[in-house]
């Protein structure tokens, strides 16, 4: 045996013993299989029904796109504006 | 309030009444349990061709038009219901069964109908020894029975949605109850028509009249009366599903769902109450998780992760000699002093892998595989079924693609519709980007 492996073998026994069972897998109110169904169950079935209408009428890859750039957009606004707001803080 | 005193203790009314009601139920359950039996049961699932009649032991009946074979609505998505077609103007099918003299029969229907004329009535008659009990469904969606001189609502059902619907016979009190829905929509125990003393019901009859509407059964089957029992064990024990309802947020035990969201539907497991049906769906499994054989959604597993990287091979040194064969194998312990063995860095990727299935990476995995998915049906096609006035069909873009000229150039009109609305998309975002660049101004 390395001793690459011994340490590979000490951070595994770490993660596996110390960290991992300590990490929940489920939220209490929503377990993770649930979360998973709903996403992958009747919410998916219909959004791709109603994508695949609306679709016919709208470059929706654009228009996602777009909104996306949107979001961004406002949330590096805000952060600018959070880094003057801070800048103004420091210097009084 | 008033209170009875039994054997120096006070028990409250309210308990006593609760004590009277559970121990009628029992004997129900246990009276229902012992003398149930029914004429036949059959979920059409083995005939084959168009018409129900000549197979199976079903028969022609007051001239008409047998019922007929359908493959594809079914009550368990799979098999085999039967159905009387609104094209036709009438339909009859009845079989002959084993004599009952206290017995119970259920069946699943569906009924697709036609608010325009209310005249098509489906009717399942059990009958025997000139005594008969009369279920009808209308396409209006009341299910009602007769007492030989009107039509008495039980319940409403919604149409193209699949409904329970039962009748329990007693010969010893002469009387018979009609339930549809849930076990607890009866008539209460009533008097069946005609002759009104019960010997015995042996045959069911599946009469149509009428053509505006289109009606199945399915799953002709004795009565399970799932619903009234309240603790996994009782149910267990008669063959019922004790599950958790998450939409309800309580244990339930019933196999009678009549809703959209029924077994059959996306990963509804906790409604599917077999097996088999429970299998079929995509995510169900059918196991026992403290509570008896049940139908759970299966946990979402990630698959193992398997290391890309691989460690590399140590040089060969067989074909050198000499001084060179000495330094290439002391360079070859070095190297192997701190190389590490395959195995360990699988080892590692899959600790690192398990990550993925706790919180919060295991739920970000969803959301992005959801994403995912929605994003690649942004090019599906799919077919959207729609209804209107009784009459199916699908919605139809074949026009989309008609040819319209445009400045000489030939466009289909779906090119038209798609760059207006991108057009009318990217202006708006235009609007949106110069106000967001004076805010910095």
């Amino acid at each position: 045996m390395s001793i690459a492996d011994i340490i590979l073998s000490l951070v595994n026994w770490t993660f596996q013993t110390l960290i991992l069972p300590l990490m929940p897998t489920n939220l209490p109110l929503l377990p993770h299989s649930e979360f998973s169904d709903i996403l992958t169950g009747t919410l998916q079935h219909n959004l791709t029904y109603s994508f695949a209408g609306v679709a016919q009428f709208f470059n929706l890859k654009l228009l996602f796109l777009l909104l996306s750039s949107m979001i961004f957009g406002e949330i590096l606004f805000w952060l600018v504006r959070a880094g003057f707001f801070i800048v103004k803080l420091i210097r009084g | 309030m008033p209170r009875f005193s039994l054997n120096n203790r006070i028990i409250p009314l309210e308990l006593k009444l609760v004590l009277f009601v559970g121990l009628l139920l029992i004997l129900l359950l246990i009276g229902g349990s012992v003398f149930g039996a029914t004429i036949f049961e059959d979920d059409f699932d083995s005939y084959t061709g168009f018409f129900l009649n000549g197979q199976g032991g079903w028969s022609d009946c007051q001239s008409y038009a047998s019922w007929e074979i359908s493959t594809t609505t079914t009550k368990y998505g799979y098999g085999n219901s039967v159905y009387s077609p609104q094209s036709v103007w009438g339909r009859c099918s009845e079989k002959t069964g084993v004599d009952i003299e206290t017995g119970e029969i259920s069946f699943w229907a569906k009924v697709m109908g036609n608010y325009v004329n209310y005249t098509n009535i489906t009717t399942i008659e059990i009958s025997g020894a000139g005594t008969t009990a009369l279920w009808s469904m209308r396409e209006n969606g009341d299910v009602r029975y007769y007492t030989g001189s009107m039509w008495v609502d039980v319940c409403h059902v919604q149409q193209d949605v699949w409904f329970w619907l039962a009748v329990e016979w007693d010969s010893d009190t002469d009387l018979v109850r009609y339930t549809c829905e849930s076990v607890y929509q009866n008539s209460g125990w009533v008097a069946p028509i005609y002759d009104q003393t019960i010997e015995y019901f042996n045959k069911v009859r599946l009469l149509t009249t009428g053509q505006n509407t289109t009606t199945y059964i399915d799953e002709i089957e004795e009565i399970n009366l799932c619903g009234f029992y309240e603790n996994p064990t009782s149910c267990s024990d008669a063959g019922c599903s004790w599950y958790y309802s998450i939409y309800l947020q309580d244990y339930l035990c019933t196999p009678y769902y009549s809703s959209p969201d029924a077994c059959g539907s996306f990963y509804n497991c906790p409604y599917c109450v077999s097996k088999i049906t429970c299998e079929e769906q995509v995510q169900c499994e059918w196991t026992d998780k403290g509570t008896g054989d049940a139908c759970y959604m299966t946990e979402p597993t990630t698959p193992i992760e398997t290391a890309t990287w691989e460690v590399p091979e140590l040089e060969n040194c067989n074909e050198l000699s000499g001084v060179e064969l000495l330094l290439c194998e002391i360079k070859n312990d070095i190297s192997g002093f701190f190389m590490p063995t395959q195995e360990k860095i699988e080892q590692l990727y899959q600790t690192f892998g398990a990550f993925k299935t706790k919180f919060p990476f295991n739920y970000i995995g969803s959301l992005n595989d959801f994403f995912e998915n929605i994003s690649d049906s942004f090019n599906a096609t799919k077919t959207i079924p729609i209804e209107i006035l009784g009459k199916e069909s699908n919605v139809n873009f074949s026009f989309w693609n008609s040819t319209t000229t445009i400045g000489g150039e030939g466009e289909t009109f779906k090119n038209v519709i798609w760059d207006i609305t991108t057009f009318v998309v990217l202006i708006a975002w235009f609007v949106w980007l110069i106000s967001w660049v004076k805010r910095f101004f």
